[in-house]
């Protein structure tokens, strides 16, 4: 319906402006030549289009479709802040209304990059507040943001509406206080799994009096107490508030008292969900105790429920009246048991997203499999994250859940034991799996019922997962599942790669094959040289490769650097200090970590990086 | 060659890890019952050779060593090592399931803050360990220890001319009978000597276990003859901290 709509509104714009002058963009040009013309038409269909694929590709067709593209893009994605440089970025685009940046490699979260390295936000900001002084939204995933980074947004953008960062670092409470203080026509303000140093500032009371245009706030990460009555009072005056995402430190009752002012709310973040009266006396308490249930009935648009950090599982059954109207729901942080859960999880018919712990044992993913039927993305992650645990989950629940979720996406699931059989049976039952992670926590362990590699396993997802285009595969793998990887993930652009394989030919099938493969990340693998060289060919397409703890040598990775001008070959070991006592190891590379680039080297490595 | 690779000293020079042989085989033994032939330590031994893997941490080496365990003996419970980052949980998530673990009520722990440092994962204590002489350094978790005896231990796996002297009773050094320090540094070979918090390098032992392992940031185990010169400045400071 809508794309009939665009299109009359297309038909209308052409003929307005075949008869018009061309709008202002062309403000140096005032003649309707035919080429004007046809670039106004075309900036006109450009702007239905929104996928940056299908941008990326009208780009390229010729420089009058470039041009009229690049102004006419006005939200820009770059997946690596270190392929061009923030210059390049506004001498294309002029018209930016938002940004999304992403800095540090996904595996720079396991402590396997020293701090420092780097995706400091600092001179994309000081670029873009020139360049930009319209930009409205600003994304940012795993980059250095300090205080003053975020000072300067406020202070440049008057029209700035929502900042987003996600598992960032760098900045504190007094930070986001001038964001909440400055930016006046703020709508969204999500700090998602960063980490938040605590300055002592009351950033809940630095939102301006009065009415506020905010939609969504997420302070979920964020340690420190906050005002609480400042936030009572700043959802009583924002109407429009749709998503709220608490910390721990927001109590049941103080819950319960936000839910009540804001019953229009579709996602909420409980915060601790237990009550903060245990140290009261009991039997006073349960006089006055708030009916929790009949604020969740009352929160008719709640679709989203997460948080849960210190849960009382007395108290969860008050969430039962909105679990039918759940879509999304997040117990990855309480570790609920089976017998808790299951009462919970029969009602929720209509969960499409779905985190959990292993606490809630393969009995918990048979209650999810019978009843969510909708279910597209699965999250199990482990209590206990260490090779040794007990391992709650298997085989079993994994396959219980490929039989009932027929339509499920994407699966990231953690475990201590696995067999061939069930993995082979979600590839079986899963035909519209895009992402397969499966982490099997213990290191080269084989199927636990046959003893042989999980090769077979991961070997049929990729046959069978036709549109899979993310996946991380663990446990005992031989250079077999790497030559089934290369040869049937056809699409596959993302692959995670740990503690697997058995020689340079692994690598070798993977670089060889995966037509698509995009980003490469891989540790403590057996594979040299023979084997990155061999993928010399696909590195200019690639956006990134991580090896670390390889059998990597520095001679290989200066020849692939001599080879590909436009890639940035930095290797760098896993902590910061130069040594004098580690010369000997000087040819040993232990994290080699290259990407393409536009503007070549950057000139902000650290001390301990060494670009090739 | 043979030889040289069972009779390693840490001060010889070479391109293996010569601490690494008897640190496998030793761990082999203690996870396998003696199930690990030699040539798979020849072989594991030669694979890290023939990559020039010189200052790999001790973790890696103990995981290299149980992936042979693993692959011949599935059954067996593999032996307990520290990898960095795995299995690969984000520290943000790890330090939440940690903090209820141990109290539900508890101020915020010091381990949620800022933990910008190579060492955020909740719970580690990673310094770097170099012995004078060995051509590569190694890593260790402190907080992977109990005491004073754990921890000469493992230094003595790493290292394997390494024992740490007579420590007294909880392996505390005696700071105020000078004359058995001496003998103490005058007699084993090498002495372990730590960086603590202030930058200071003292001998290790002159604190409880449990201050040590928050002060450690660096450890240097060095000959017993150069640490002389450390023993005055130690027994200062402990007589400082005492009063």
């Amino acid at each position: 319906m809508a794309e009939e709509e665009d299109l009359s509104e297309m038909a209308k714009d052409v003929e307005r402006h075949l008869k018009l002058d061309p709008p202002s963009s062309q403000a140096d040009n005032k003649s309707v030549s035919p080429d004007h013309v046809l670039e106004n038409v075309l900036e006109n269909v450009l702007k239905f289009l929104t996928s940056k694929r299908d941008r990326n590709a009208v780009s390229l067709v010729c420089r009058s479709w470039h041009r009229v593209e690049a102004q006419t893009r006005f939200d820009v994605f770059i997946g690596n802040c270190y392929s061009l440089s923030p210059a390049r970025l506004t001498r294309r685009f002029t018209r930016v209304k938002s940004l999304f940046l992403k800095g540090k490699p996904r595996f720079a979260d396991f402590n396997l990059m020293p701090p420092d390295w780097g995706a400091q936000f600092a001179p994309w900001v000081a670029v873009t507040a020139k360049a930009y002084p319209w930009l409205e939204k600003v994304t940012l995933k795993r980059m250095f943001v300090t205080d003053d980074d975020l000072a300067l947004l406020a202070a440049s953008f008057p029209g700035f509406k929502e900042l987003v960062l996600i598992c960032c670092e760098g900045f504190g409470t007094s930070g986001v206080a001038v964001v909440a203080n400055k930016c006046r026509q703020l709508k969204v303000l999500d700090l998602i799994e960063s980490e938040v140093t605590d300055d002592e500032v009351d950033w809940i009371s630095c939102f301006p009096e009065g009415e506020t245009n905010l939609e969504s706030l997420s302070f979920d990460c964020v340690v420190s107490p906050i005002n609480f009555k400042a936030l009572e009072g700043l959802v009583v005056r924002s109407p429009f508030l749709k998503k709220l995402r608490t910390n721990r430190f927001v109590s049941l009752e103080e819950l319960h008292l936000l839910m009540v002012r804001a019953p229009q709310l579709t996602s909420l973040g409980t915060g601790s969900f237990s009550s903060s009266s245990s140290t009261h006396n009991n039997a006073a308490q349960s006089e006055q105790e708030p009916d929790y249930a009949s604020a969740f009935r009352a929160c008719r648009s709640l679709v989203c429920l997460s948080g849960f950090r210190e849960l009382t599982s007395e108290y969860l059954p008050a969430i039962s009246p909105v679990c039918a109207n759940l879509t999304s729901l997040n117990f990855s942080y309480a570790n609920v048991s089976p017998d808790v859960f299951r009462p919970i999880i029969r009602n929720c018919h209509n969960i499409r997203v779905f985190w959990a712990l292993d606490s809630i044992c393969d009995e918990g993913l048979q209650a999810v499999a019978e009843t969510c039927k909708e279910l597209r993305e699965l999250r199990i992650f482990p209590f206990d994250p260490s090779e040794d645990s007990e391992g709650p989950v298997s085989g079993l629940g994994l396959q219980a859940i490929s039989e009932g979720c027929k339509k499920l996406e994407s699966i990231l699931y953690f475990c201590q034991r696995m067999t061939n059989v069930a993995v082979t049976a979600m590839s079986e039952n899963c035909p519209e799996l895009t992402v397969f992670r499966l982490c099997i926590m213990g290191r080269h362990r084989p199927d636990h019922v046959t003893g042989k590699p999980m090769d077979d396993g991961f070997g049929a997802i990729v046959k069978n997962c036709k549109k899979l285009t993310r996946l991380a595969v663990s446990g005992l793998l031989t250079d077999q599942a790497f030559s089934l990887i290369g040869e049937y993930g056809k699409l596959i652009r993302t692959l995670s790669v740990a503690f697997a394989g058995d020689s340079d030919m692994g690598l070798r099938y993977i670089l060889e094959g995966c037509p698509k493969l995009e980003k490469l990340e891989i540790r403590d693998s057996p594979f040299g040289d023979v084997g990155l060289r061999s993928g010399m060919h696909r590195y200019n397409d690639m956006r990134f490769v991580w090896m670390s703890s390889c059998r990597l040598s520095r001679g290989s990775c200066s020849e692939i650097a001599r080879a590909l001008p436009s890639v940035v070959v930095e290797v760098f070991g896993s902590d910061d200090d130069d040594d004098d006592d580690e010369e000997d190891n000087a040819d040993y590379v232990e994290t080699l970590y290259m990407y393409r680039s536009l503007d070549g080297p950057r000139k902000d490595a650290p001390k301990f990086v060494t670009i090739l | 060659m043979i030889g040289q690779l069972m009779n390693l000293k840490a001060t010889e020079l070479c391109l293996g890890l010569p601490g690494g042989a008897e640190a496998n085989e030793n761990l082999a033994k203690s996870a396998v019952g003696n199930k690990r032939g030699f040539s798979e330590t020849v072989d594991f031994m030669v694979n890290l050779q023939s990559n020039k893997e010189g200052a790999v941490e001790l973790n890696k080496v103990v995981s290299a060593s149980t992936e042979k365990t693993l692959l011949k003996d599935p059954s067996k419970p593999p032996v307990k090592a520290q990898v960095v980052g795995w299995p690969p949980v984000r520290n943000y998530r790890k330090n939440i399931i940690t903090q209820q673990k141990t109290s539900g009520k508890e101020e915020e722990a010091s381990s949620e803050k800022a933990g910008n440092s190579g060492g955020g994962a909740s719970g580690a204590a990673l310094v770097k360990v170099s012995m004078d002489g060995a051509p590569y350094l190694r890593k260790v978790d402190l907080k992977m220890y109990k005491s004073y005896q754990d921890l000469s231990d493992a230094l003595a796996k790493m290292f394997s001319s390494f024992t740490m002297g007579n420590y007294g009773a909880q392996g505390m050094i005696d700071f105020m009978n000078e004359s058995k320090l001496m003998d103490l540094l005058n007699s084993s070979e090498y002495v372990p000597s730590y960086v603590d918090k202030d930058g200071d390098w003292m001998l290790v032992g002159d604190v409880p276990w449990e201050m040590f392992v928050e002060s450690c940031k660096r450890l240097r185990i060095m000959k017993g003859s150069e640490a002389i010169g450390l023993a005055p400045r130690a027994m200062e400071k402990y007589c400082k901290n005492r009063s």
